[in-house]
């Protein structure tokens, strides 16, 4: 064989490897085995349905976990009247795809409300492997909706065990996969329920007694995706006559994010939106909580922190929901 | 290009003049192309996995908590391992880049872990460094022309100074000290055996076997200290490897093993620190073992096509290797082709794997 045939050849082959595994995955595509996606799908279907039903003009909250575990849309519309969905699933999902989907949530003379994860300032959009998962078993059509590139990714982020795990379920499916949570826990302002202080185990408050400082709060870079992402949703929603309003998401106090590093992080994250004309409410601090208040994760308060920080929202939310009301 | 082969503008230049190395060889593209998939393999497959069961026994130590004796070694072997994998899989990838350009790049791994005496892994061990050391260094300051004595302080000297070279730390200078020392008791052992009338050059297997074993357990406790992040870090491994931190035992045989608590047995699991199943860890790290004692390296692997420029130092090595492994050897065919092409796939997949999110919830 001659060296020139060899390159070929390698060539080639590369192209048939590829095509073959791309091909595995397409036929893996909808065979769902994690209850982490299966969970997230029902939290999507669910806030959904609440979205289309809701006429007049919303807030609606748009971020991961720490907004479905700690905001009470339920106790907004009770003491103000103001139509409220809280739209909050998963910050694993990254921003690019949180933002994406609230798309469909929103209509003119809604008000979103951002109080996303820190992670997400920072984010590469490179998709992990919580939105692998959830897009390749629950919203293939995802994959036609973005970018080739984008796509690409997706698709070859999915690990060999997960791909075997797939080959493994086809021919003997589970009889039931296990959530980490219970989408009928969800009320109908799209608020969780279940994280109850009372109902707090042993693994929930060993996980919650080993958390320490969140390192990454440090980090901030001016030019990461996850920002870019953020400008372009601001800036769609603007055309769009939706109002957008940012705050902090809660997380546990720790003493070091009052050192300079953590506060620069803080402060950069409040002159990004403050470029942008958006309005950010509070300061970070404010929605920092003992750990006695969360319930199993850094990001998840539990019902007597979700008291807690509805109230402290809606004192500072309260000249914001006057506008949703006038434009009723 | 820091990792290296470290490379002397002589070996270049000549290259660099011959007009011929400008045009496009398919030789030169297909062996750089093969050399260049199987660094990047080693380096993404092999060392990036391994570091596994290296990290958190290391990051473990610098915190204070001591590995038992299972957890020592499976650290310091892992790391090991990494280390070898890592630093030679990124010297094929530049020798694989440079040979598709036409440039032939010095050898600079050859089977370290093979080696029967310390004097031996520093000729397979980072060899263009080893050569750099020797040439700028150890014959300047005299080599061993001035005597015993002095030919032991240089030898001293030069591997402190290579030490350094590595980074500015304690550990570092510990670790180049201690290849030192390695490296005169070697010596004075040779010089030993010379005057009571051994003939050096005519050794048995046992002679080798024990040589080799010996010189793999100095160069695994070297490299604790290269990798350790501070000295107390490192005795800690130490000395759990010697079996002061205890040996921790799988759950199942708590019951059977309750009457050891006094001699310091804990079944506490196998693996306490770096919490994965122990089958993982007893696959992987003889796997990598066995391909790094026993098979050939790349250079032996595609000695019919003179991937390196000093190949003859790679060359002696093959004198260890079997008929199967010579009749193996590369050449361009479909096999190699679809391999290689594979291994490529493989490669680029894992480096595409989607990051693990720090946002996993788990069934509480």
């Amino acid at each position: 064989m001659t060296y020139l045939k060899y390159c070929q050849t390698i060539i080639l082959s590369l192209s048939f490897w590829c095509i073959v595994f791309i091909s595995i995955v397409f036929l893996q595509i909808g065979i769902a085995t994690s209850g982490q996606s299966l969970w997230i799908h029902e939290l999507y279907t669910i806030k959904s349905s609440i979205a289309k039903t809701i006429e007049t003009p919303k807030l609606v909250i748009v971020s991961g976990s720490n907004a479905l575990f700690g905001i009470s849309c339920k106790m907004i519309h009770e003491e103000t009247q103001v139509s409220c969905l809280n739209g909050a699933t998963h910050a694993g999902l990254g921003v690019k795809y949180i933002l994406n989907r609230a798309h469909s949530f929103v209509k003119p003379g809604d008000t979103v409300l951002l109080p996303l994860e820190y992670a997400h300032y920072t984010s590469n959009n490179i998709p992990g492997s919580v939105l692998v998962n959830y897009v390749l078993e629950q919203d293939p059509k995802y994959l036609i909706s973005m970018d080739i590139f984008h796509s690409i990714r997706i698709m070859t982020g999915i690990s060999f065990n997960k791909i075997a795990e797939k080959i493994s379920y086809r021919f003997k499916p589970p009889k039931a996969i296990k959530t980490p949570y219970q989408s009928k826990n969800i009320n109908k302002f799209g608020d969780e329920t279940g994280n109850l202080k009372s109902e707090r185990n042993d693994k929930h408050l060993n996980n919650l007694t080993q958390l320490k400082p969140d390192r990454n709060l440090a980090n901030y870079n001016n030019n990461s995706n996850g920002l870019q992402t953020i400008k372009d949703f601001i800036s769609w929603c603007n055309s769009n006559n939706i109002k957008v309003i940012a705050t902090w998401p809660n997380t546990i106090w720790f003493d070091v994010y009052q050192e300079q590093k953590q506060q620069h992080f803080f402060q950069s994250i409040k002159y990004f939106y403050e470029e942008l004309s958006i309005p950010v409410l509070g300061e970070a601090e404010d929605f920092m909580y003992d750990k006695s208040m969360f319930y199993d994760t850094r990001y998840h308060l539990n019902d007597v922190g979700v008291r807690q920080r509805t109230q402290q929202l809606l004192d500072l939310l309260n000249p914001y929901l006057k506008d949703i009301n006038n434009y009723k | 290009m820091i990792a290296g082969p470290i490379v002397h503008h002589k070996e270049v230049m000549p290259q660099f003049e011959d007009k011929s190395t400008y045009r496009f060889n398919p030789e030169n593209m297909a062996v750089g192309i093969t050399i260049f998939s199987l660094g990047l393999f080693k380096k993404v497959i092999f060392a990036d996995n391994i570091a596994a069961y290296a990290t958190p026994v290391f990051t473990a130590a610098s915190k204070g908590i001591e590995p038992t004796l299972v957890e020592a070694w499976v650290g310091a072997l892992a790391y090991t391992l990494q280390l070898y994998f890592d630093f030679s899989g990124y010297s094929d990838m530049a020798i694989g880049i440079a040979r598709m350009f036409g440039i032939k790049l010095p050898i600079n791994f050859n089977s370290p872990y093979k080696a029967i005496s310390i004097s031996d892994f520093w000729r397979r061990w980072h060899i263009t460094l080893s050569n750099f050391l020797r040439d700028y260094l150890y014959i300047p300051l005299g080599g061993s022309r001035k005597g015993e004595i002095r030919r032991n302080l240089n030898l001293l000297i030069t591997m402190l100074l290579g030490g350094l070279w590595h980074g500015a730390g304690w550990t570092f200078v510990f670790w180049g000290g201690l290849h030192g020392t390695y490296l005169i008791i070697n010596h004075q052992w040779r010089s030993l055996r010379k005057r009571l009338g051994h003939d050096l050059k005519n050794t048995n297997w046992f002679d080798r076997g024990c040589g080799w074993l010996l010189t793999f357990i100095a160069v695994v406790i070297g490299w604790v200290f290269f990798r350790a992040e501070n000295m107390g870090a490192a005795f800690v491994i130490v000395k759990g490897m010697i079996g002061f931190n205890g040996i921790s035992v799988g759950e199942a045989l708590s019951g059977k093993l309750g009457f050891l608590q006094n001699l310091n047995i804990q079944p506490n699991g196998w693996l306490p620190i770096i919490a994965t199943k122990p089958t993982d860890v007893i696959l992987f790290i003889p796997f990598l073992l066995i391909i790094a004692w026993f098979t050939p390296n790349t250079q032996e692997w595609m000695e019919r096509h003179n991937p390196v420029l000093n190949h003859n130092v790679a060359n002696k090595s093959l004198t260890d290797n079997t008929y199967f492994w010579k009749t193996i050897r590369w050449e361009p065919s479909n096999v190699y082709a679809l391999i290689v092409s594979a291994l490529i796939l493989i490669v680029l997949k894992m480096i595409l794997d989607a990051p693990e999110s720090e946002f996993l919830y788990f069934n509480f």
